[in-house]
């Protein structure tokens, strides 16, 4: 087939570039052809993993190589591509605002940088990195030796989670997003330039039954995806599973500009496209008067091409840009969207060129129950439903990150106190803001290291 | 025993007899009241036609046969076979189809498919494919029970000196497992399917194997049966489901280096296509070469039926036997292939790249990623 593009993603096994006689034609959200990327079928995922097993794997790589590499992804040319190529490309494909692209190059080098010293804060405490003569004592040890990473396309900052899993020592397998291989082929090719051992990365873009293989072959396997995707590998006992965040806010007391920022902030930051971004927001008073107030600013949010820097609203093509805001308006169960009286012409904003922007979506629910406290969707999409101190706890239920607005620390605090909740913030953050070694979803070393017993007997 | 059409019916393998001649033949074997089938010779009376006398042509095969729809899985399978064909050398055996995607269809078959192995085995003898000198054996993991795969096997086996093992596979229990959304109850199927190709393997000497792509790709996943595979196995045929190009690549190359690999494409209805030998500048790393003009295999546009596509251009196989045994007017399959053209002058098409027409439906998925 011939492309009138010269950009190739190729397959990477063991740290080697492979083409591949099967390869998928990437196009922007516009239709506009962007890359050729090289397919690995199930097969290639069995063998990269049967071959990886047969060679021996040393110690983590040292902190400079992370550093190092973080670094090139923010600067270099890598795979033919400058930093800029990348943003635009990324952009383009995924749908993403370039302002998400251009900020995650930055964030990287820090992230990688970062990363020797989130494993050393991961480490037990009573866990040690010599054993001498005489002592019996607690080492940290890899479950497995290799992990597969069934990856998404929505934020390039996801990725960041696997580069953890190297810093631990894993061999790492990635399966891409199929609309952005680019962010994990240009982390390989910086970590891979920064002098890691070639075996610790492959790329194995491909469809399902590639990423099926891969988990099957795999030690580990970090699963990003729907509840169907989780729910597809549920029975494998490596499974670390990355499901919707379905983040909230709680918010108590009055209706004020600080409370309305950080809402706005949590709900459409990065495009809303993070699985911190709030899709429900829990609140003390009238929901369709808070309702009313988001709708005015989240509706001033810009929809544009995802290259240009004005944009804020994720672009996709249009037809599945409208089955998406069809798909919404099938899951109302009777809640009132605020937003639609700002749109003369829908939710759906077409660009002219084939694809559209989704627009932020206020919906006001009459009831803690309504089963849009629940429902993430990829756009800035947010439930607003009333909460009250009868039963405080049970509506936040099943949340990765959230925002507790407020005066009420021992609220905060007791919500904490849920299991099912993963991250509480207080006081005006919002959902997406991380410590440098705070848990996401639990340390991913929870996962993938354990403590083991070594001991040395005492010299005579 | 010949009769007047044995120039047509048995002309040997590597020759090509005149189609139209073929053509003639069959519709004055199936269709005379003296030798047709009960199902054919009944179903004629309400054509609009004569096939005696108006079906001289493949083309006008292709006309006549336009409006005669047939439900092969619903036909008592002895109305099938020929009364020409009492008497004659070897026994009638009734058939399925892969029965995956809906009720089976059956077919009758005495000797004509073993003449289509042989046009088979003759590739293979091109290929390099081994021979077994009678002791060596040939493993098959796929059908067996109802389907012809078993019987294609058993004399393919036979011609090319090995014995025949057997681990039997029930491709509509698979599909059913993985329509259901029972994944995990079809992987411990063929958990237990490999299983039993290890237990095969550690106690017989296995130099040849015929499976699927899929379940050798499970096989390289399974370094218990893999290894003494990779060990003992010196060909291999794949077929029964399609297979992607780098698939096949990293089969050849890097899983069994040691092994001649050779494709077949066929099914219950339309008999074995083989890979025709590789040559340099080919379009396609397996394309398939139908057994003409037994089987005639026309690609068709998907949405006008009678439309053949251009060389190189996919479209949808049309089927018709024309054989002593079977007659199937013109059948459009679920199979969408490329068009190719024919090597050597060859009379027939060539097919490759052979995927099921389905139709991919997007769902949404709640959640960012």
């Amino acid at each position: 087939m011939a492309v009138d593009t010269a950009i190739r993603v190729p397959v990477i096994r063991a740290g080697v570039a492979a083409r591949s006689a099967e390869t998928a034609l990437l196009r922007g959200v516009d239709g506009t052809p962007l890359a050729e990327v090289d397919q690995a079928p199930p097969l290639a995922a069995t063998l990269t993993v049967a071959e990886l097993r047969r060679r021996p794997l040393g110690e983590a790589p040292p902190a400079e190589t992370f550093r190092r590499m973080g670094e090139l992804f923010g600067t270099a040319t890598l795979n033919g591509l400058t930093p800029a190529d990348y943003c635009e490309l990324q952009a383009r494909s995924a749908g993403v605002p370039i302002s998400v692209a251009r900020r995650s190059v930055t964030d990287m080098a820090e992230t990688c940088a970062n990363a020797p010293l989130r494993v050393a804060a991961e480490r037990p405490a009573g866990a040690v990195s010599h054993v001498e003569p005489g002592e019996i004592k607690a080492v940290w040890m890899r479950r497995g030796e290799t992990l597969s990473v069934i990856a998404p396309s929505n934020n390039p900052g996801t990725h960041t989670q696997w580069v953890h899993a190297l810093a631990y020592g894993y061999r790492l397998l990635v399966r891409p997003g199929t609309r952005d291989p680019f962010t994990p082929s240009r982390l390989i090719a910086a970590a891979l330039e920064a002098g890691m051992e070639p075996s610790r990365l492959s790329l194995l873009p491909g469809g399902h039954a590639t990423a099926d293989a891969l988990v099957k072959a795999a030690d580990l396997s970090l699963v990003f995806g729907g509840d169907a995707a989780i729910a597809r590998y549920a029975g494998n006992p490596g499974l670390v599973p990355r499901g919707p965040g379905r983040s909230k806010v709680l918010h108590t007391g009055e209706i004020t500009e600080e409370a309305l920022d950080v809402i706005c902030d949590s709900v459409a930051y990065d495009a809303g496209l993070r699985c911190t971004n709030t899709s429900a927001v829990f609140t003390e008073a009238d929901p369709r008067e808070l309702g009313q107030a988001l709708a005015r600013r989240l509706g001033a949010l810009v929809a544009a091409a995802p290259q240009t820097a004005q944009a804020q609203l994720p672009v996709m093509p249009i037809e599945q840009a409208r089955a998406m805001r069809a798909h919404l308006a099938s899951r109302l169960a009777g809640a009132v969207e605020a937003t639609a009286p700002l749109y003369q012409d829908g939710g759906v904003a077409d660009l002219g060129d084939g694809s559209a922007a989704l627009r932020p979506a206020v919906l006001v629910c009459d009831r803690p129950g309504h089963p849009g406290g629940g429902i993430e969707l990829p756009f800035p999409c947010v439930w607003v439903l009333p909460w009250s101190w009868r039963d405080p706890v049970t509506p936040l239920r099943n949340t990765l990150a959230l925002s507790v607005l407020g005066d009420d620390e021992e609220l905060a605090l007791t919500l904490l106190r849920e299991p099912s909740i993963r991250k509480v913030v207080f006081g005006g953050l919002p959902t997406h803001a991380a410590g440098p070694t705070s848990p996401h979803d639990g340390y991913l070393s929870g996962d993938l290291m354990e403590v083991r017993a070594y001991g040395v007997a005492g010299r005579p | 025993m010949s009769d007047d059409f044995a120039t047509v019916f048995e002309a040997p393998v590597d020759q090509v007899p005149d189609l139209d001649e073929l053509v003639v033949a069959t519709m004055t074997w199936h269709f005379s009241p003296s030798t047709g089938s009960p199902f054919w010779t009944g179903r004629a009376a309400s054509f609009g036609f004569d096939p005696l006398s108006d079906v001289k042509t493949y083309d006008d095969l292709l006309e006549c046969f336009s409006t005669v729809e047939v439900d092969w899985s619903a036909i008592p399978a002895h109305t099938l076979i020929p009364r020409g064909s009492a008497g004659r050398p070897g026994r009638f055996g009734v058939y399925e189809s892969g029965g995956t995607t809906g009720a089976p269809k059956r077919i009758v078959d005495a000797t004509s498919r073993r003449r289509n192995i042989e046009y088979q085995s003759m590739f293979l003898d091109e290929q390099g494919f081994p021979t077994g000198g009678l002791e060596a054996g040939w493993l098959h993991v796929g059908p067996t029970g109802p389907h012809i795969m078993a019987k294609n096997i058993g004399n393919l086996t036979e011609l090319r000196g090995f014995l025949s093992y057997f681990v039997d596979l029930d491709p509509r229990w698979v599909k059913r497992c993985i329509a259901t959304g029972r994944e995990d109850e079809s992987n411990r199927y063929i958990d237990h399917i490999l299983d039993q190709v290890k237990d095969v393997l550690q106690s017989q000497d296995i130099r040849a194997m015929s499976s699927t792509p899929r379940i050798l790709e499970r096989i390289v996943a399974r370094p218990d049966v893999y290894e003494p595979l990779r060990e003992k196995v010196r060909g291999i045929i794949w077929g029964g489901t399609s297979v992607d190009a780098e698939t096949l690549n990293l089969l050849e190359n890097e899983a069994f280096p040691e092994a001649t690999i050779a494709g077949a494409y066929g099914n219950t209805m339309m008999g074995m296509a083989p890979q025709r030998t590789r040559r340099d500048g080919d379009p396609s790393p397996c394309v398939f070469r139908p057994f003409y003009p037994y089987t005639i295999v026309d690609v068709v546009d998907p949405v006008d039926l009678t439309t053949r596509v251009p060389v190189d251009t996919r479209g949808v196989v049309k089927i018709t036997a024309l054989t002593r045994d079977l007659f199937m007017p013109p059948t459009v399959e679920r199979d969408m292939v490329t068009l190719r053209a024919p090597l050597d002058g060859h009379p027939g098409v060539e097919v490759s790249d052979v995927r099921p027409n389905e139709t991919a439906k997007e769902t949404i998925i709640e959640g960012v990623y």
